[in-house]
């Protein structure tokens, strides 16, 4: 696991205030209920500080979020260099 | 002044090359269509409506997603004579049975001739759409839109009565369909013109807001339409991702015009980092309304703070009090006002046990603080009323009774309903408020008030206390009143979320605390606080508290709250 992806874990346990829970990069968050809606702002903006890129709206569904693998993976094919 | 007929009419006199709706997605993905180009569309859809035996009267409900297209179908069904309905298009923030259950009930009830549905939308939820025999099912998508060869034109003297249907708040449970006239559209909208100073040259609306809610089909939709603005929209789904987007594109787009729910005012500057706000321009924006919820003071402020620096005028944030039953809005605050909506401070003690309203300075110990949402919009009145029934006078607090020159025609299919709301002409909004120097405070839901010892209670005021408390989340806090046999009267029960599991180790001492916190800030006692971990509370579909069903999970955990 990258250090991204640690980072990010316990951003997201931080974020939904779950601190003792064990996730990793293939545990559904999205479709589980763990994050939801109004949490996935602040995913995407931690998202787009760790790989320092911008993720344009439109681009992405929640569904693209599920997994912290799939953040990564959908930050790679749809984000966009900083300005 | 009403100048048209019927909505059609409206749209028939726009200037075809005025740009009407821009879809935003992105900086680089944005289609505008003309108000020319919108009836294009428009009529070939009604040719297809009509060539599936669509004619004046039938319902034709649409589920597609937030967009250009869905825009165009419901004024094509219009075009008809049909009453077109917009139902919420499934999404990660409708937990699925609710989903399922919603969608199901309103389309029994509408009984439509065709149903408009995405493509992509889900085959597991379809089977839940009622379909007669004589409905039919039209699938839609990208590239594959109800166009026929020819477009229908409408004739004015078509459209007549009944416009269309929107649902009362939220976008599950068994919604009621409210029914609205043209006249009653048009006049709504011919006071929102008037009030909001519309001027079709300059102004430009901004919206994230869903077409199923009244702000979004009313205030984004239906008034630029009638009133030829140009409206810059994004979906709702795309704006909870990237909440900043919604500054990105007023400021791209220069727009004067936005409504917004009280919760967007919190949510936006919490989510936009303070170095990034720099890079945007809110010097366009005339007016911002807060509306569709309790107006709370410290959230305008906390979005005015925030962007300050971006040119954002504070006589921009004002309110605003409607229901979808009104087409949209009773009161307005008045635009002119340069600090935004007036505020009034009054005895907390007086104001809980009188429901009467006796100013005090600011910043008094115990006192609350109200913001208005405005003055009755022409050919409007209201009614304070007591429990039962007999007027109250100003500064009184009651439930607010309405009529006006824009009610609803009443609940489509539900004449039950319709006649429990509409009581010797006026309408039971079941919201309570009061009014001094003619303006209206609304102050919350009847139903949600709780009274102890005679003692009127409103459960924000209890909420924002025990939020207050460093282990409870912010916003995940119900209070409510629970009748106590023993006792012979209602006591208060809270129920919060800790912000992590481990502090429910130290429960007794928080709820000490908590108890501690509302007696002196209220001189009420609490009868139990229920804590709870994350995520424990039960949301609605907007993702704040539900009330009923959190309270019913509780009754589920807890049955000693069933004794009666």
């Amino acid at each position: 696991m990258t250090e991204e992806a640690k980072q990010m874990i316990e951003y997201i346990l931080r974020r939904i205030r779950k601190p003792t829970l064990v996730i990793d990069e293939t545990t559904p968050l999205v479709s589980s209920g763990l994050v939801d809606s109004m949490a996935l702002g602040d995913v995407v903006l931690e998202l787009e500080d760790l790989t320092n890129t911008r993720i344009p709206p439109g681009a992405i569904k929640p569904k693209d979020l599920d997994t912290v693998a799939k953040m990564f993976a959908t930050a790679q094919r749809v984000g966009k260099p900083r300005k | 002044m009403i100048r048209y007929r019927n909505l059609i009419e409206a749209l028939d006199a726009a200037p075809g090359e005025r740009p009407f709706v821009t879809a935003w997605v992105n900086e680089d993905e944005q289609e505008t269509v003309t108000f020319a180009e919108f009836r294009r569309r428009a009529r070939l859809h009604a040719g297809v409506l009509r060539a599936n035996g669509v004619t004046g009267g039938d319902r034709v409900i649409i589920i597609v997603p937030q967009g250009i297209l869905a825009m165009t179908v419901f004024v094509g069904a219009m075009m008809l004579g049909a009453l077109p309905a917009l139902i919420a298009y499934p999404n990660d923030k409708v937990e699925p049975s609710k989903y399922r259950f919603g969608v199901a009930g309103v389309t029994a009830n509408l009984k439509a001739k065709v149903v408009v549905i995405d493509e992509e939308f889900p085959d597991e939820i379809l089977g839940h759409v009622s379909l007669g025999e004589e409905t039919s099912l039209l699938r839609v998508g990208n590239g594959t839109g109800l166009f026929g060869r020819e477009e229908f034109l409408a004739s004015p003297d078509q459209c007549d009565g009944v416009a269309f249907i929107q649902h009362s708040a939220g976008t599950t449970g068994l919604q009621k369909g409210v029914a609205l006239t043209h006249a009653a559209v048009l006049r709504q909208l011919a006071h929102l013109s008037e009030g909001l100073k519309i001027d079709s040259a300059t102004d430009r609306i901004y919206s994230w807001l869903p077409l199923y809610h009244d702000m979004g089909l009313i205030g984004c939709f239906m008034l630029p339409m009638a009133y030829h603005v140009p409206v810059v929209m994004q979906s709702p789904l795309d704006w909870v991702m990237h909440p900043e987007t919604m500054l990105q594109v007023i400021s791209e787009h220069k727009c004067t015009l936005a409504w917004l729910p009280n919760f967007a005012f919190q949510f936006v500057p919490r989510r936009t980092r303070p170095n990034r706000r720099a890079r945007y321009d809110l010097s366009s924006v005339r007016i911002i309304i807060n509306s569709a919820e309790p107006v709370r003071t410290s959230s305008m402020q906390e979005f005015q703070s925030a962007f300050a620096a971006t040119g954002l005028k504070a006589s921009a944030l004002q309110s605003s009090y409607g229901t979808a039953e009104n087409v949209l809005a009773i009161t307005l605050s008045d635009i002119d006002r340069p600090s935004g909506p007036s505020r009034i401070w009054a005895d907390g003690k007086e104001f809980r046990s009188s429901h009467r309203v006796v100013p005090v300075a600011e910043g008094t110990a115990g006192s609350v603080c109200f913001t208005s949402s405005g003055r009755l919009l022409p050919n409007h009145e209201i009614r304070i009323v007591s429990d039962t029934g007999a007027p109250l006078g100003e500064s009184q607090a009651g439930e607010i009774l309405l009529k006006s020159d824009c009610l609803f025609d009443g609940y489509y299919n539900r004449a039950d309903l319709t006649a429990k709301a509409i009581v010797d002409g006026w309408y039971c909004t079941g919201d309570l408020g009061f009014r001094v120097d003619e303006e209206l405070y609304v102050v919350g839901r009847k139903k949600d008030l709780i009274i102890v010892g005679g003692e009127n209670l409103y459960p924000q005021d209890i909420e924002e206390i025990a939020a207050s408390h460093p282990a409870v989340h912010d916003g995940r806090v119900i209070a409510m009143g629970v009748f106590n046999p023993d006792l012979g009267t209602e006591e208060i029960v809270i129920v919060a979320e800790v912000e992590s599991e481990d502090l429910l180790a130290n429960s007794v001492e928080i709820e000490r605390e908590i108890r501690g916190q509302v007696i002196a800030a209220l001189g009420a006692s609490v009868g139990t606080v229920f804590l709870k971990p994350p995520k424990w509370i039960v949301k609605s579909t907007a993702g704040k508290p539900a009330r009923s069903a959190t309270f019913e999970k509780l009754q589920k955990e807890h049955p000693e709250l069933n004794a009666e």
